[in-house]
């Protein structure tokens, strides 16, 4: 206080109180205790005015804080019911306020909360995809399905050095659980009673024992678990560790244990099962997950492409042998498709046939008059370039073959008709008499023909002429004739020629006759013939000059008869 | 989650053991297995909208509480005293048993169980034994952890005292 506001009072009191005795009691009492007095009143009046209180207190608010904080949590403690009433009710009056002061840090929070586990997320799927398809995978696979457990689980005990898989932090008296955390991505089973068996059991070993105080167990292994224990006065803090644990770990357990004596010493005390008191303990226990990751072997990429190259070309060929051998049994259909139409095609008779190595081969018999092989294909999807056929003549003795065969060699006249039935070959019509001798000469010694039945055929000597004549005609090939006999020559073979014409018209045939040149048509004589015998009103065929290809034969002039049964209902079609 | 550690103690083979598999299981098996030390399970009970974990310790019976290790009862917030009822001398373990648990945890929430109620013709215990200078000093509830009988109702009047006290 400032001298001047002790002399102000005395002088305001002196005021207020204008009798004189007042002043004599001063005087006197200022003479009896001197100014001791006026620090007396300076120090009531002071504890007296709220005012002055306040003010005085608050001059070493601050200190006392400062000082109390210091010596323990008390403080932090009695005034937490206060700040959070406060928060609370300034959040619910005025929630604004509150939102404008964690505006700036709770969208970096988000976004820091949210690209860790991201981070987290990405990394768990690389690990996994690293693994998954490598042989090693495959094996981790088949461990995981011997043993039953996660496939997780083995491959995270082949990739790890160590990891702290979880903490619990234990109070230290009743062994009930403040707060436990895993690093495994699953909640541990019942933790408050693991809790509480490790407190009892490090009882036991403690008991039992007779350690000393402040000892006791720090260590225990379970298969490839460590367990490692820190214990505070209030607390004891407890790692679940997979593997080897790292020496720094030790020192990091102890470094968090005195952490939390010194921020919740007084929740500790106190403690009555309630782990809320705890708010914010986790981000110790969190410093300890430590984990260390195997050095990564370089060969996971390279080896991941090699098995992908392998499993392609094995996928490849696969598909490869399937197409080919596909292909190839379609093809060994159209074969097999191919020789059955062979086999049933009368005239051809396949004797033996191969498609090894790719090669289509067949070999056998054809009659001549059979269809051309090759013609079978149609309708069979096989290239015809890859087929190679070897086909031997021979007569084959169907009955059509062996009809065709004798008529081709018994040249009937179209007043004929032969028919061959189960081996007899009937003749039915008139005949001229020597084709009968030669019928019956000739036919009872063709294959196929047993018997000759001559009984529906008549004899007709008119017939035997004509042939005489077609035989002349025929026979009457022009090569170059001299000059000299052009004229005779020329003159009988119109007169056999007409004979012929007229001799058929008698027998009831139609004689049909073409002059045939062949030849440059530089030869006059035989151009002089042809003309001849065009301007005769005989029928010729061929012009001058005829083909290119004839040129090298000597021209000739040939004469081909046709003879036809006689149209019905007219004599003739001239 | 609010988290309340229970003793079980009482003399050797009075059904401690069996009492905890009763109410924390549901179930009761004849076969008898000692408790070597300790033995912990753990039931979540709601009273009133909220719900407390109880962890349960199920300590080894002793007939001289000098021999149990007394870590195994620190902090505890209640103890259930089991007796058996077709051995009266396990109710004087019991009472021992109480004012050694006294002793060190104060005054907590306890209960007395006469146990095996439904051994009626071995039943041993009578009424005296319980009144007058004899009163234990807590409540007091006949059970049968073969039956069910008045097990879940210790526990009930355990967590009722607990939450009293809270």
């Amino acid at each position: 206080m400032t001298p001047d506001g002790t002399q102000q009072k005395p002088r305001k009191r002196g005021a207020k109180s204008p009798a004189k005795g007042t002043s004599d009691l001063d005087l006197l009492r200022q003479i009896l205790v001197g100014t001791n007095h006026l620090e007396v009143r300076e120090v009531r009046d002071r504890v007296i005015d709220p005012e002055r209180r306040a003010k005085d207190v608050g001059e070493v608010l601050a200190r006392a804080i400062v000082i109390r904080s210091k010596e323990d949590g008390q403080l932090a403690a009695a005034m937490r019911p206060t700040i959070e009433a406060t928060l609370s009710d300034s959040v619910r009056r005025n929630p604004q306020a509150i939102v404008d002061v964690i505006f700036p840090i709770i969208g970096p929070a988000i976004r820091k909360a949210i690209s860790q586990s991201m981070a987290s997320m990405v990394g768990s799927i690389n690990r996994t995809v690293e693994s998954a398809f490598t042989f090693r995978g495959l094996k981790w696979r088949i461990q995981a399905w011997r043993t039953g457990k996660s496939y997780g689980e083995i491959a995270l005990s082949h990739n790890l050095v160590y990891r702290v898989e979880q903490m619990f932090l234990i109070h230290r008296k009743s062994g009930l659980l403040i707060q436990q955390l895993t690093n495994t991505g699953e909640d541990a089973e019942e933790p408050e009673v693991v809790s509480a068996m490790l407190t009892a059991i490090r009882d036991f070993v403690h008991d039992s024992f007779d350690v000393e105080e402040g000892s006791g167990l720090d260590t225990f292994r379970v298969g490839d678990l460590n367990l490692l224990i820190e214990q505070g006065s209030g607390a004891i803090l407890a790692a679940v560790v997979r593997g080897i644990p790292p020496p720094q770990l030790r020192p990091k357990l102890v470094e968090a244990v005195e952490t939390i004596h010194a921020d919740y010493q007084v929740p500790l005390a106190g403690f009555e099962g309630d782990p809320s008191e705890f708010a914010g303990v986790e981000a110790v226990l969190e410093e300890c997950l430590l984990e260390q990751r195997k050095e990564k072997k370089e060969r996971t990429v390279s080896s991941f492409l090699f098995w992908t190259l392998v499993f392609g070309g094995i996928i490849a060929l696969i598909s490869w042998w399937v197409v080919a051998t596909t292909r190839a049994a379609e093809r060994r259909d159209s074969w097999n498709a191919y020789l059955e139409a062979l086999r049933d095609e009368p005239g051809i008779v396949v004797t033996w046939a191969s498609d090894s190595d790719g090669a289509l081969h067949a070999r056998g018999l054809r009659d001549p008059m059979a269809r051309e092989p090759i013609t079978l294909l149609e309708g069979i999807e096989l290239p015809e370039n890859e087929i190679a056929l070897t086909f031997d003549p021979y007569h084959a003795s169907h009955e059509p073959f062996v009809l065709e065969r004798i008529t081709k060699a018994l040249r009937p006249l179209p007043t004929i008709t032969l028919t061959l039935e189960d081996g007899t070959l009937r003749v039915a019509g008139r005949a001229p008499h020597r084709w009968i001798e030669a019928a019956r000469r000739t036919a009872p010694i063709a294959v196929g023909v047993e018997t000759l039945d001559l009984s529906a055929v008549v004899g007709d000597g008119r017939l035997d002429a004509i042939i005489d004549l077609r035989k002349a005609v025929e026979a009457a090939v022009w090569m170059a004739p001299a000059e000299a006999d052009f004229d005779a020559k020329a003159a009988e073979l119109l007169g056999s020629m007409k004979a012929l014409t007229s001799g058929s018209e008698d027998a009831g045939l139609l004689a049909r006759l073409r002059v045939v040149y062949a030849g440059d048509g530089t030869d006059t004589l035989a151009r002089r013939l042809f003309d001849y015998l065009k301007r005769r009103g005989q029928p010729v065929t061929g012009a001058f000059p005829a083909s290119e290809d004839a040129a090298a034969e000597p021209a000739s002039i040939r004469v081909v008869c046709e003879l036809r049964p006689v149209p019905a209902g007219g004599d003739s079609d001239k | 989650m609010k988290q309340k550690k229970i003793c079980m103690l009482g003399a050797f083979a009075v059904g401690k053991t069996s009492l905890v598999a009763r109410y924390v299981q549901g179930r009761y098996s004849e076969k008898y297995l000692t408790t070597v030390g300790v033995k912990i399970d753990r039931k979540d009970v709601t009273v009133d909208g909220e719900t407390t974990r109880l962890v349960i310790w199920d300590i080894q019976g002793e007939d001289d509480e000098q021999a149990i290790k007394p870590s195994y009862i620190d902090s505890a917030h209640a103890c259930l005293l089991v007796v058996d009822g077709t051995r009266p001398e396990t109710l004087a373990v019991a009472r021992r048993l109480k004012s050694w648990a006294e002793a060190h945890l104060g005054e907590i929430p306890m209960v007395m169980l006469l146990n095996k109620s439904d051994l009626t013709s071995d039943w041993r215990l009578r009424d005296e034994d319980l009144q007058g200078p004899n009163r234990p000093g807590c409540r007091v509830i006949q059970s049968s952890a073969k039956t069910g009988d008045g097990v879940d109702d210790a526990f009930a009047v355990l967590v009722e005292k607990l939450v009293e006290a809270r």
